[in-house]
């Protein structure tokens, strides 16, 4: 299974992420997991990364309903900022939702490659993985 | 009548007119009625002899189509209201859920006894979540169901009750109550709807409290009169900001990021208000606290108006 440097979870369910963050830990897929509990919360960081010059996650894990700001709601101010920095990430969705219109939404947005039901799994991680390849 | 003899003319004339007329008139009595006027000409071996002109009162058909209209707009609310609500539970019912697959398949892997405890701790509170969202829904589905029953409530004894429960909440216990139950004048009121929204006001004044405020407190105060009650739940917490009071009563809106409901609760209160010919209102400002005021008619006054 290929890795990355850098995965970011922002989902606002805490043991939801405790599940996932072990999962990624124990599939040893990423050397750094940053987690959020909301899309306002990443989005400050990411652009402080921009303005430290940190590396950004080259995939992002992300929830959909999640309170104040969804998951599109994210999308839709992450693709804001400058495309050299965006093009490279990758974004999974991470959602107990079955509803098909919303994975078609999802898809609508460039950076989006994989829509995954909860609760993420080894196998899952590594489909995720060699998507990202 | 002006309309009325216009289309008699139409129709004498042979002018394009509807078959019938019907309007809305006053009785002698000053009581409304519904009447359907019908012109017809009247030949007598093909000459025209003159008209005729029909009149029927259509008042119950009228009422029952007006019946019919309401009962299809409050159909056409809960149709909508259920396609959100089936929506928004396969979220809210399969979170915990699917926390509770995950935690299990966690477990598996393991046999350290001090991790073991942590996950069964967090199935613990998935399961508890998943069980509140559950309750929540009957609640709602209760309150639109059952008849409201009226009887006399005692407020203070109500108040002491929610507050010997809530106490026990991890939450609660850096929170100061205080609480000001007028006595004197009997309320009378649907007892377990009223105990619905204490227990949501209350409740979310201690879930959301700010937790850099050394002194979080609640206050609690009941107003009796003839005409009737007044709630009022004042919270030093979190706050609400002046853009979204309307849609914190919306269904399944939550509010905070650090919400752990199921965006139910103030969706019911209002139902419940709405039911009982009361009124909620909200003032609150984000950072500094939330006031929801709740006015219910006292009902004891109101039949012995009558």
């Amino acid at each position: 299974m290929g890795s990355v440097a850098k995965i970011m979870l922002i989902d606002d369910d805490d043991i939801s992420n405790f599940i996932t963050e072990r999962k990624l830990r124990n599939s040893g897929v990423a050397d750094k997991i940053v987690v959020y509990n909301s899309g306002s919360n990443a989005l400050k960081e990411l652009g402080d990364n921009l303005t430290a010059g940190d590396p950004w996650p080259e995939i992002i894990l992300l929830d959909i309903r999640m309170p104040v700001m969804d998951g599109f709601g994210f999308l839709e101010e992450f693709i804001l900022f400058p495309l050299e920095h965006t093009e490279k990430v990758k974004i999974a969705m991470l959602t107990s939702s079955l509803e098909k219109e919303e994975v078609k939404r999802s898809y609508l947005y460039k950076n989006v490659i994989d829509f995954i039901n909860k609760p993420i799994s080894e196998d899952k991680i590594r489909a995720l993985l060699e998507k990202n390849l | 009548m002006q309309r009325v003899r216009q289309y008699h003319d139409d129709r004498i004339a042979g002018l394009p007119a509807p078959e019938f007329y019907e309007y809305e008139g006053l009785r002698k009595d000053g009581s409304r009625l519904w009447l359907q006027v019908r012109v017809s000409k009247v030949y007598e071996h093909g000459v025209l002899k003159g008209t005729q002109t029909a009149l029927r009162d259509i008042t119950e058909r009228k009422q029952a189509e007006d019946l019919l209209a309401c009962q299809n707009a409050e159909l056409k609310k809960i149709n909508s209201e259920l396609d959100r609500f089936v929506y928004s539970t396969s979220h809210d019912l399969r979170a915990p859920l699917l926390s509770l697959i995950g935690l299990i398949d966690l477990c598996k892997g393991t046999d350290d006894r001090l991790e073991l405890d942590s996950f069964i701790h967090m199935m613990e509170k998935s399961a508890f979540r998943l069980d509140n969202t559950i309750k929540e829904i009957l609640e709602y589905s209760r309150n639109s169901r059952m008849e409201l029953y009226y009887e006399e409530v005692d407020i203070s004894n109500m108040v002491a009750g929610l507050l010997e429960d809530i106490i026990h909440h991890d939450k609660a216990q850096r929170v100061r109550f205080t609480k000001n139950i007028a006595t004197g004048i009997p309320f009378v009121t649907d007892r377990l709807r009223l105990a619905t929204i204490m227990n949501n006001l209350v409740g979310n004044a201690v879930k959301y409290q700010r937790v850099d405020e050394p002194n979080p407190r609640v206050d609690i105060t009941f107003s009796v009169d003839e005409k009737g009650g007044t709630l009022t739940v004042t919270d030093n917490g979190e706050g609400i900001s002046a853009n979204v009071h309307e849609k914190v009563f919306e269904m399944f809106y939550r509010n905070s990021q650090n919400s752990v409901g199921s965006g139910l609760g103030l969706y019911l209160c209002k139902e419940i208000v709405h039911k009982m010919d009361g009124e909620i209102k909200l003032t609150s400002e984000s950072g500094k606290g939330s006031t929801f005021i709740v006015k219910l008619p006292n009902m004891d006054f109101r039949k012995s108006d009558k």
